[in-house]
């Protein structure tokens, strides 16, 4: 990745919520964006950078439920951390089951949300070099001809050229071709890791 | 035999038809006590009594009240007295005369008691005018001839005895008056007519030494005199003596010759005369009958009507009696009254107080994330600052966030002390207050409620407005309760909901409504909003409204809910200005 500070985004209509745990986050390094509504923290946030988002359940207008929503929706992997008031577990698990990564309850040690901001901001940057590599993967077998790529993903799942043959009713032959063609295009040497990149490359598709 | 008891029945039967034959007794009065009474009278007694044999007289001699309490209780059968005295026992008592005494000589019977006025003849007094601030002597108050009928003269020339003149009583017996005057002991002095001849008579004055005041001639009436003449004593019955009786007893002593009276050599009984002047004397004096003076009025008046004084002084003390019980219930029942109005003001205080507490119980999750903020935030503060010391951070730069720290504990403060303020159980305190204020307190106050509903209260409050008078908490309860009950019935809506507050002036009051957009109401839910215990909520008590009411009209105000057209309700209620705002310009 980069050298850059992980960023974390706070998200609380609270100001002096934000505020004060931006301040906390910087003390350890960390590089906090603070915003008063999910709506603008839409319109700024990148997904690129290693981070995690602290956001408030319960907010006036589009609440941090519709946010959950709306990001995976929009194929965001930025781990969300949701900060709860007392008893609103309830609520808490409908974030879980949205896709949030866990929740803090309001007030929580500074010990234990700088571990769950540590593990987002690294379960982050795992997310990325996934992505990465799927990308990457899927760029390459982009590259593919429809029949090299209906070839090369039959190989993945580990049938023999004759199969193959006989299951795309062509030649032993032009099988042979374009396993050839789809190992050099796609950068693997052998079945094992064609298949592996395909299975990279259809994660989370 | 038989012809005595002819003689005894004929003697019963006359008996029978007269009075009982008993003991009659004469009340005298006794002027001059009861030995010289007993003197003068008893000649007429015998007479009496040797005329009627089958009666037996005995004098009784009695002062002037005697006589009166004689005629009240029926204690004498006949009156022997002078005229002032019959005039009152004729007046009041029903006294009958039947024969007056005449003392002059023969002729027609006529008044013979008159007065003499006389002074010094070398002295300065000549007229009765003289006679102001003059030593006056006369024998008695209560005498007829002997100061009375004086006093009648007096009177007629303006002059009062006991006011104008230095009055003295010498008492029995009269002729120290005249000697006293002659001698310069007293200025003037009255007696009765013919007494100062009698004297001279015996040698005793000499009437040139004499000036009689206010002389006056009644026909041939041979004494010097002052005054007019009034009838002489009187022999009268009793109210209640026999009418027959008292004829026969008539006749008697009319049937007296002169000197057998006893009285004088010249005295006889003779036809009764009228005591009417008599009563026109006492009626000019204001004495006798006739007293005005406020004292003596009241106590003949409360004597002559003791009776109805008792009966009317029963009825008033029953009145009384009457009164103060019915005064004494009012203000027991008024006790009663006040007691269970306490009572009713006491539960209905408890009943608010219980009933806020249940609003906070409900709002407590949004209150607790609500203090949570400040209190998350100050920990944030706190662990980001001490993570930087420890680093080796520069001091400087924590002084915004520590700043930020006690900002964050007011706030906490603030919070819970408005929770406090919400939730005490004190005395309602009436003090002027801003509408706006309390309103916006009490949308604070549901702050977390509203943001967790996602519904927005949009405040039209009119700046401005006079203040009121009232319970602040009461107003802010009934605020709070009203935007709950908003909130509540757009629970269901999800977002965009909308609720108006509103604060204006119309005329003296403040008008506060809390309009919403929830479902729509009946009339028949409409119509029982208020009652007690109708709800509409599942958890709900029913009693926000109800208590709500209360509370306003408690201020005075008014408190009403109507539909609004288009779903939702308005609920609206009133409160009056305290009035020092409204005088103001």
């Amino acid at each position: 990745m980069t050298d850059q500070p992980a960023l974390v985004y706070v998200v609380d209509d609270d100001e002096a919520m934000r505020r004060s745990l931006c301040w906390l986050l910087r003390s350890v390094g960390l590089e906090c964006r603070e915003y008063a509504s999910a709506d603008a923290f839409t319109a700024a946030f990148e997904d690129t950078r290693p981070g995690c988002l602290l956001l408030d359940i319960r907010m006036p207008g589009q609440s941090g439920l519709d946010l959950l929503d709306s990001l995976s929706k929009g194929g965001a992997i930025l781990p969300v951390l949701i900060l709860t008031g007392h008893g609103d577990v309830p609520m808490a698990v409908r974030a879980l089951k949205a896709g949030a990564m866990d929740f803090l309850e309001k007030p929580c040690n500074d010990q234990v949300l700088l571990d769950r901001v540590q593990e987002a901001v690294s379960e982050h940057a795992r997310r990325l070099a996934e992505r990465e590599v799927r990308s990457e993967a899927r760029q390459r077998l982009d590259n593919l001809t429809a029949r090299e790529r209906q070839v090369a993903e039959l190989v993945s799942r580990g049938l023999s050229n004759k199969a193959i043959a006989r299951d795309l009713e062509i030649s032993l032959k032009t099988v042979e071709v374009h396993r050839h063609n789809a190992m050099v295009k796609l950068k693997v040497e052998g079945a094992a890791e064609l298949a592996r990149l395909w299975v990279e490359a259809e994660e989370g598709a | 035999m038989v012809r005595f008891l002819s003689i005894v029945m004929v003697v019963l039967w006359m008996g029978g038809g007269l009075a009982q034959a008993r003991d009659l007794s004469v009340g005298v009065l006794a002027y001059r006590g009861e030995e010289h009474a007993a003197e003068s009278w008893s000649a007429t007694i015998e007479a009496l009594n040797h005329r009627l044999p089958e009666h037996h007289f005995t004098l009784l001699p009695l002062d002037l009240e005697g006589m009166v309490r004689a005629a009240e209780t029926g204690a004498v059968d006949f009156f022997l007295t002078n005229p002032g005295n019959y005039a009152i026992l004729e007046y009041r008592h029903g006294a009958a005369r039947l024969a007056t005494l005449e003392t002059g000589r023969q002729g027609a019977p006529r008044a013979a008691v008159g007065a003499v006025l006389f002074s010094r003849a070398d002295g300065p007094l000549r007229a009765l005018d003289d006679l102001k601030g003059a030593r006056f002597l006369a024998v008695d108050p209560n005498a007829f001839g002997g100061f009375q009928v004086a006093r009648g003269v007096l009177n007629d020339a303006g002059l009062d005895p006991f006011e104008d003149l230095d009055t003295r009583f010498s008492g029995f017996p009269l002729d120290s008056i005249v000697l006293d005057v002659r001698d310069g002991k007293a200025d003037a002095g009255t007696v009765r007519t013919c007494l100062l001849e009698e004297m001279a008579r015996e040698g005793t004055i000499d009437l040139a030494d004499f000036r009689i005041l206010s002389p006056r001639t009644e026909g041939d009436f041979p004494c010097a005199l002052s005054s007019p003449l009034y009838p002489n004593w009187p022999f009268a019955k009793a109210a209640a003596t026999e009418p027959l009786l008292a004829k026969r007893v008539a006749i008697a002593l009319l049937s007296m010759a002169p000197g057998e009276t006893g009285v004088g050599p010249e005295a006889r009984w003779t036809i009764p005369l009228s005591y009417q002047p008599v009563l026109d004397l006492f009626r000019r004096l204001r004495i006798g009958p006739f007293v005005t003076s406020p004292e003596a009025l009241l106590a003949e008046f409360l004597d002559a009507y003791w009776e109805w004084f008792a009966l009317a002084g029963g009825l008033v003390v029953l009145a009384a009696y009457h009164y103060a019980r019915v005064e004494h219930l009012v203000s027991l029942r008024t006790r009663a009254l006040k007691d269970s109005q306490d009572e009713v003001r006491l539960r209905q205080a408890e009943l608010a107080h219980v009933s806020r507490q249940a609003t906070l119980g409900e709002l407590a999750s949004g209150l607790a994330h609500e203090i949570n903020q400040p209190l998350g935030a100050i920990g944030n503060y706190a662990s980001g600052c001490v993570r930087r010391l420890e680093a080796g951070g520069d001091p400087a730069e924590l002084v915004a966030p520590l700043r930020e720290i006690a900002r964050q504990a007011e706030r906490a403060g603030r919070i819970i002390s408005r929770i406090r303020a919400f939730l005490r159980k004190a005395p309602a305190e009436w003090r002027p207050m801003d509408i706006n204020v309390v309103l916006g307190e009490a949308v604070d106050l549901l702050d977390p409620e509203i943001r967790k509903r996602g519904i927005t209260v949009e405040c039209r409050l009119s700046p401005g407005l006079p203040r009121i008078i009232g319970d602040r908490i009461a107003v802010e309860q009934v605020a709070v309760n009203l935007i709950r009950n908003a909130l509540d019935a757009m629970g269901g809506q999800g977002d965009a909901g909308q609720i108006t507050l509103s604060s204006s002036l119309s005329g003296e009051t403040v008008v506060v409504t809390v309009a919403d957009r929830g479902a729509e109401l009946s009339p028949e839910t409409v119509a029982r909003l208020f009652e007690p215990f109708h709800t509409t909520k599942a958890g709900g008590m029913g009693l926000g409204l109800s208590l709500s009411r209360s509370m306003v009209e408690d201020h005075g105000g008014r408190i009403t809910a109507t539909p609004r057209p288009g779903g939702g309700l308005e609920v609206r209620f009133t409160l009056p200005c305290s009035p020092t705002e409204t005088a103001g310009p």
